[in-house]
């Protein structure tokens, strides 16, 4: 079944079907009342607490650490030092490969970033394990520090040869290009800053281990417990039915976990561990920090003849994490020659990690602001250069596009924001002491498409069960799979029950990649569309059926009822029919895989790698995402404090599902573009490597007094190619372009071209 | 994170209070409204012996006007600062910054006894009394005695009380006729602290009479004496405004941390000053922000 073969919609309640239903979440009304049990709150009997250990150096080796203080501490029952030899085993990584140089070591004696781990102390009350904690006596051997990319001894970093992209003669043509336009632009360390910190209970009961962790992929993350203890991939449970918020940063078990799940095995006693809102800024990465180099030639007309980026992005000396700086860069305007490079910086820090839109976030950042400095060079409108530029297909690909709305989202958007009444020049509009600033900027977000699985049941009370271990991490997964069933299954949406987030239950993908939801909503739909062609085959043939005799060739479910096509025959309730043949349910398993995957090992990489996924240009046409931001800023000409006053976006998501939950993912991402523009830095000691703002008191998050009314709206077409219902990914590409969008309005406003974010007063007075 | 253990009374008596304040020394923290005490608790930054409660001491709270002084007691809630008409007509200085203290969560539990003795040098309350030449009430073991606002705040979380001392009221002198304030503060993000803010007060038209406060600027809540003076010498001038924000160099101190530099805090002082001279004198600026800013 495809795109074709179902009713054209709309995305909107006119459609009549549950899919693209104005719906609330399913889970809200739990999660309003507190009773959506998160990770921490499971009630397990017999709990012991850990608390972990971060170092206070940025580099250099654990000397010795004497416990005895600590162990003679009322309450203590297990301190995991790096003289512990934990008996791990390496995990496979999502490109599945999985490292044979020797153990898994979560607790190293060498320090390779401030906040690592190094000891882990486990009391029976927190209490206790927080005051044992003080009383270890850590002698370090400090070693020199490199603590940021822009650190003097962070060097240029190595090249990243295979994201080097080039067509066309680009320095070549940038050099004869009558306008050019060149400046380096920077974004700092970001953080996930998710409302539910990180952790997790362990609980083994012989050799078999249940983890409640925040997971947005608990397939992926029970494989790498399992493969840590040794175990077969069945005798680990990853449980993790509600999600505060993930934004990247829980696809992947991290060493605390480890260390955490081993002392609970020592001690034969189910651990928690709650990582510190602290520790949330070192116990896993957030966004790297990155600069980039960006030169755009264009004609006299503003008409663009290359572009040359030259990057960089910071990693660790550990690990290895490519914050992609040039992943926009060639898809958003036709160019005849093109260079990107990037390099690669080792420093001291936890391996960054996925941020909401990796590398697009950052990549945006530049090219959209340099576009608009483009606009500002040559006299042209900031609508106006992009039109100008308009890539009629994938300028790197040279594939078609699959849909790409740009020029509606550009077109309603200026409608709906009245850009047409902008003046042109900085500094043109006021409002007393506010200069009043308008900006422009696009997004996009690649389509990634890969493989899931369901199971539907069909219920003898005539409702109807979707099963998945795919997580929902506040994106609607609940929601729209219920709505996916409804409308194949013909069963109210009120009477669909959702269960997911359990490594137990049927494959899934990550929730990253903006892609669960056209994968999972392509398994549900094959899945009940089987159980619902089972019933009728049942009702059609089996001798109690009150169908059989009819003569009907096939039946019709709506409304939970099902009945024939000429509407001549009975009607009857599913639950009835059940009833009258004899069936407690209508169970049916199913998956997308294609042939070759269909092998154990085939399914087991499918859910728990990356290998398996398809990216935007896999197929004939190139698939992506779009948005464009206008925006206003109001900014105090003397005091240079910035409000976003009003936003209006327009977004190209292809079909929405469920329009009200896709607008909610669009403006979360747009407010963590306003935290990205003007708010949120991680700051470090350039001493020790230290995050110190490492709370959400001194890292700043816009608080709802920070943000302006924000219109959204859909210009988006069903795209048969993107996935089975028509959809594109909708959770990330809203933050990619507010930043430069945000920028581009500053300038405006004051004409002072910011280019490092994020944008604080002291850039403006 | 939890609070270190600690004791705690709830005391009915400012004597019950001395007495516990005089058992515990400086191992006793005196409990107000505990909007700035109970989260230093929990982040483990204080761990005194002892809490000794106030909330109970009926005496300690209100608001009063007797012989041209508004009193307000100790343990009077922001909120009630807020709501309160005498202090909307006789302080209207205070009724103003009050709004601009954390969210109505915080108002509704912090008092004004507790942010002044507490003396956070980026709270709004210590820059008003500044500029109010307010005077600050403690009872001691021997008695009551009188500090003068200008000599309460003396460094960082720093005043004038004992250890074996409790605030218990503020005495202001009531608005007269023609008396004007500005009150402005700045932060990067909504219901922060501020990063700068400025409380200015003259008690009739002219300069003669400024008081100019700042808050948020170095580690104390200060007075701006030098702007003061150049006003006073060249009134609500332009030349006047120009002189002040020059004076400011000396007057203040600012200090640098993640939030803003030293230097951009003296910048942020001076357009302060700019624009509360211009709610205070609209009529020497002729009304038009040009000439004084």
């Amino acid at each position: 079944m495809t795109l074709l073969d179902t009713p054209r919609k709309h995305g909107d309640a006119s459609d009549g079907g549950a899919i693209g239903a104005r719906l609330s979440r399913l889970d809200g009304k739990l999660k309003i009342t507190g009773a959506a049990t998160y990770a921490l709150e499971q009630p397990v009997d017999g709990l012991a607490y850990a608390v972990l250990v971060p170092a206070t150096i940025g580099a250099g080796r654990v000397a010795r650490i004497d416990v005895a203080a600590a162990k003679a501490a009322p309450g203590v029952r297990l301190i995991l030092t790096p003289d512990d030899d934990l008996g791990l085993q390496p995990a496979t990584d999502w490109n599945n490969v999985r490292a044979s140089d020797g153990p898994y070591v979560p607790l190293p004696r060498d320090i390779a970033y401030n906040g690592q781990p190094v000891a882990l102390v486990v009391a029976d009350s927190l209490e206790q394990a927080t005051e044992a904690a003080r009383r270890l006596a850590i002698a370090y051997e400090e070693g020199p520090v490199t603590p940021g990319l822009d650190s003097p001894n962070a060097g240029e970093g190595s090249p990243l040869d295979q994201l080097s992209v080039a067509w066309g003669d680009a320095e070549a043509a940038l050099a004869a290009a009558p306008v050019r336009v060149e400046a380096e632009y920077h974004t700092p360390r970001e953080y996930h800053a998710a409302m539910e910190p990180h952790g997790l209970i362990a609980r083994w009961e012989g050799d078999r281990l249940t983890v409640w962790e925040p997971s947005q992929w608990t397939h992926s993350m029970a494989r790498s417990y399992a493969e840590w203890f040794g175990l077969p991939p069945e005798n680990v449970r990853l449980v993790s039915p509600f999600v505060g918020g993930g934004f990247g940063s829980k696809g992947f078990s991290y060493g605390f976990g480890a260390i955490a799940a081993a002392a609970a095995r020592r001690l034969g006693r189910p651990v928690k561990l709650a990582v510190t809102r602290p520790q949330n800024f070192a116990a896993y990465g957030g966004r790297a920090a990155t600069r980039q180099s960006l030169a755009l030639g264009a004609t006299e007309d503003g008409v663009l003849q290359a572009i040359v980026l030259r990057g960089a992005s910071e990693t660790s000396t550990v690990g290895t994490w490519v914050e992609q700086v040039g992943a926009a860069t060639p898809l958003m305007y036709a160019v005849p020659n093109f260079s990107a490079r990037q390099r690669l910086v080792a420093v001291n820090t936890v391996t960054p990690g996925a941020l909401r839109a990796p590398g697009k976030t950052p990549s945006a950042f530049a090219i959209e602001s340099a576009i608009d400095e483009l606009a500002c060079a040559v006299g042209a409108d900031p609508l106006e250069i992009r039109l100008r530029n308009y890539a009629e297909e994938d300028p790197q690909a040279r594939k078609p596009w699959s849909t790409r709305r740009m020029r509606e989202a550009l077109a309603e958007g200026a409608e709906a924001f009245g850009w047409a009444r902008r003046s042109r020049e900085p500094r043109s509009m006021r409002d007393g002491h506010q200069l009043i600033g308008w900006g422009l900027a696009t997004g996009t977000f690649p389509v990634i498409r890969n493989y899931g699985e369901a199971l539907v049941r069909i219920l003898a009370d005539g409702s109807a069960e979707v099963v998945t271990g795919a997580t929902d991490i506040g994106q609607g997964t609940y929601t729209i799979l219920a709505q996916t069933a409804a409308e194949a299954l013909g069963i109210p949406f009120e009477r669909i029950d959702v269960r997911l987030g359990d490594s137990a239950l049927p494959g899934a993908p990550v929730a990253g990649g903006s892609k669960l939801a056209g994968v999972m909503t392509g398994a549900v739909q094959k899945a009940a569309i089987a159980a619902r062609d089972e019933l009728i085959a049942l009702a059609l043939n089996d001798p109690n059926s009150p169908f059989r005799d009819t003569g009907a060739n096939t039946l019709i479910l709506a409304d939970g009822r099902i009945s024939a096509p000429r509407g001549d025959g009975p009607v009857v309730s599913v639950g009835e029919l059940l009833g009258r043949i004899g069936r407690e349910r209508i169970e049916v398993r199913r998956d997308t895989l294609p042939d070759h995957l269909q092998t154990p090992e085939g399914r087991f990489r499918a859910w728990t790698t990356m290998t398996t996924v398809q990216g935007p240009t896999a197929g004939d046409y190139s698939m992506h995402s779009w948005c464009a931001h206008f925006v206003e800023v109001r900014v105090d000409e003397d005091f240079g404090t910035i409000r976003v006053a009003r936003m209006v976006s327009a977004f190209d998501c292809g079909r929405l599902y469920n329009p009200k939950l896709a607008e909610s993912q669009w403006k979360g991402g747009i407010i963590m573009g306003i935290g990205m523009a003007l708010l949120e830095e991680g700051l470090v000691d350039s001493r020790n490597g230290r995050v110190i703002n490492n709370n959400l008191g001194d890292y700043l998050l816009p608080t709802n007094a920070d943000v302006p009314d924000i219109r959204v709206i859909d210009v988006g077409i069903p795209d048969p190619h993107a996935s089975a219902l028509g959809g594109k990914g909708v959770g990330e590409v809203g933050i990619v372009g507010v930043a430069p969008a945000i920028a581009n309005a500053v300038f405006h406003a004051t004409g002072r071209r910011v280019r490092r974010l994020p944008i604080t007063l002291d850039a403006l007075v | 994170m939890k609070a270190p253990d600690f004791d705690y009374v709830r005391v009915r008596s400012l004597d019950e209070a001395l007495a516990a304040l005089a058992a515990h020394g400086e191992g006793a923290r005196i409990l107000a409204g505990g909007q700035s005490l109970v989260p230093a608790l929990n982040l483990r930054l204080l761990a005194p012996e002892i809490l000794v409660d106030i909330g109970g001491i009926a005496d300690l709270s209100g608001i009063a006007l007797a012989d041209g002084t508004i009193r307000i007691g100790a343990m009077t809630r922001h909120a009630d600062l807020e709501r309160s008409p005498e202090i909307a007509r006789h302080v209207p200085l205070l009724a103003r910054a009050v709004r601009e203290i954390g969210h109505p969560a915080i108002r509704n539990r912090g008092t004004i006894g507790g942010s002044l003795a507490h003396a956070d040098p980026a709270s709004e309350l210590p820059a008003c009394v500044l500029a109010l030449e307010a005077r600050i009430v403690a009872r001691g073991p021997s008695g009551e005695r009188t500090i003068a606002a200008s000599d309460f705040f003396r460094g960082l979380y720093e005043t004038a009380l004992g250890p074996d001392e409790i605030l218990v009221r503020i005495e202001i002198p009531a608005a007269a006729a023609g008396e004007r304030f500005a009150f402005h503060e700045l932060a990067r993000r909504h219901g922060d602290y501020a990063m700068a803010g400025i409380a200015a007060l003259a008690r009739d038209t002219g300069a003669a009479t400024l008081r100019i406060a700042y808050f948020g600027i170095g580690s104390r809540p200060m007075l701006a004496a030098g702007a003061a003076a150049a006003l006073r010498d060249h009134g609500a001038s332009e030349a006047g405004a120009a002189a002040a924000v020059r004076a400011l160099g000396a007057d203040l101190e600012p200090q640098s941390d993640l939030q803003a530099s030293a230097a951009l805090r003296m910048h942020l002082a001076g357009v302060l000053l700019r624009r509360a001279l211009k709610d205070l004198f609209p009529d020497a600026a002729g009304g038009r922000e040009e000439e004084i800013a």
